[in-house]
């Protein structure tokens, strides 16, 4: 059945253009059971389910199928949160480098509170942590410092601190709930950090020496398992 | 013979009616009045193409990782109280991707009405 084409071709490396299964199969032998879900790399064209990246197939449960790729370019995925620096400053909005194609517009009134007489005063070259809010391959994106809700819960300009770049599958890894980098880390020292998803980390820590030796931390660990992770902090609080 | 009271109406007086919060609660009585009105008559002029029934597809796709790799939605944390704030926001974001996630397992794991039915029928026969 199509859903073993699909099975079996999981972990492989694909390639853009290689067809992963049939609409139509996947359909039929699915039944009622559960939707199908089609991650990121993956798209559908006349009737065939298509992969657009090179990358692994990877399987996740209950049922969805998705392509790990590692990138640096960022594409603008709507109501992700990315880490932004300001070019630009125009009447009504601000111009983001987000590090897409194109530079994301967010407006002076998208922030918590903001009001027509008092806007937030954000400089170029300030940093933001924003939500994208418009995100499509034909427009320009938009960012909001708002939740669903208003609240600002966590976004608006980041002050202070120093940001690096990295690639997005280790934003990724930051991210993800099974990764122990910054839990051990936040074991030792006291700091914080914003992970955005277009590959910008942004960090603070009470000194340069610490600040410095978290971004390495996160720069080396991008290739390592958690044992490996555990060992290189064991290593750096040995080594201070 | 005494003719039974007449059920009156129980109704302030104008001088009372006039007053600024009943007034401004009159109003507001009003305008929800008409936004209900609003509603229902953009609800009526819906209309559906007879026939033309879309077969539900099992399939969806999504554009992002967060969702599908179960990523953290705020990516900012904070360890050892540097930034007490964004501490209590990262707690409060698992508390509630938490209640979600076991919102889902009961509703997935709940026994349907039918099968409750079905059972009871079987137990009380036996």
């Amino acid at each position: 059945m199509a859903d073993e084409d699909v099975r079996g071709s999981v972990n492989r490396v694909v390639m853009p253009g290689d067809i992963i299964g049939n609409v139509a199969d996947l359909e039929t032998s699915s039944g009622k059971r559960a939707t199908l879900k089609f991650g990121p790399g993956l798209r559908e064209e006349n009737g065939v389910i298509l992969a657009f990246k090179a990358g692994v197939l990877r399987h996740r449960k209950p049922a969805t199928y998705l392509i790990d790729s590692n990138q640096r370019r960022y594409v603008p995925v709507k109501e992700e949160r990315v880490i932004g620096v300001v070019t630009n400053r125009g009447y009504d909005s601000y111009k983001v480098d987000i590090g897409g194609s194109l530079a994301a517009s967010l407006p002076n009134l998208s922030f918590e509170g903001a009001t027509k007489k008092n806007k937030p005063n954000i400089q170029i070259g300030d940093i933001v942590y924003a939500r994208l809010c418009v995100a499509n391959k034909d427009m320009e994106p938009e960012l909001d410092c708002r939740d669903v809700s208003g609240k600002s819960s966590g976004m608006g300009q980041l002050t202070g601190g120093f940001m690096i770049t990295c690639s997005l599958g280790l934003c990724r890894k930051l991210l993800s709930k099974e990764f122990v980098l910054l839990k051990s880390l936040g074991n030792y020292f006291p700091f914080e950090c914003t992970v955005g998803m277009n590959g910008k980390v942004w960090i603070n820590a009470s000194s340069t020496s610490h600040t410095i030796i978290i971004a390495n931390a996160i720069t080396n660990s991008e290739y390592m398992t958690n044992n490996q992770v555990e060992s290189m902090v064991k290593q750096i609080v040995n080594g201070m | 013979m005494a003719a039974e009271p007449q059920p009156v109406k129980k109704s302030l007086s104008k001088n009372v009616m006039a007053m600024k919060f009943m007034k401004r609660k009159a109003e507001a009585d009003y305008r929800r009045q008409l936004e209900q009105e609003k509603q229902r008559a953009i609800e009526e002029s819906h209309w559906v193409l007879q026939g033309k029934e879309e077969r539900e597809s099992c399939i969806e796709f999504e554009a992002s990782y967060v969702n599908c790799e179960d990523l953290y939605q705020c990516g900012r944390m904070s360890f050892k109280k540097f930034n007490p704030a964004v501490e209590k926001l990262f707690k409060e974001m698992l508390a509630k991707e938490e209640e979600a996630k076991s919102q889902e397992w009961e509703s997935e794991e709940s026994v349907s009405d039918e099968e409750m039915t079905r059972r009871f029928v079987i137990q009380i026969s036996v």
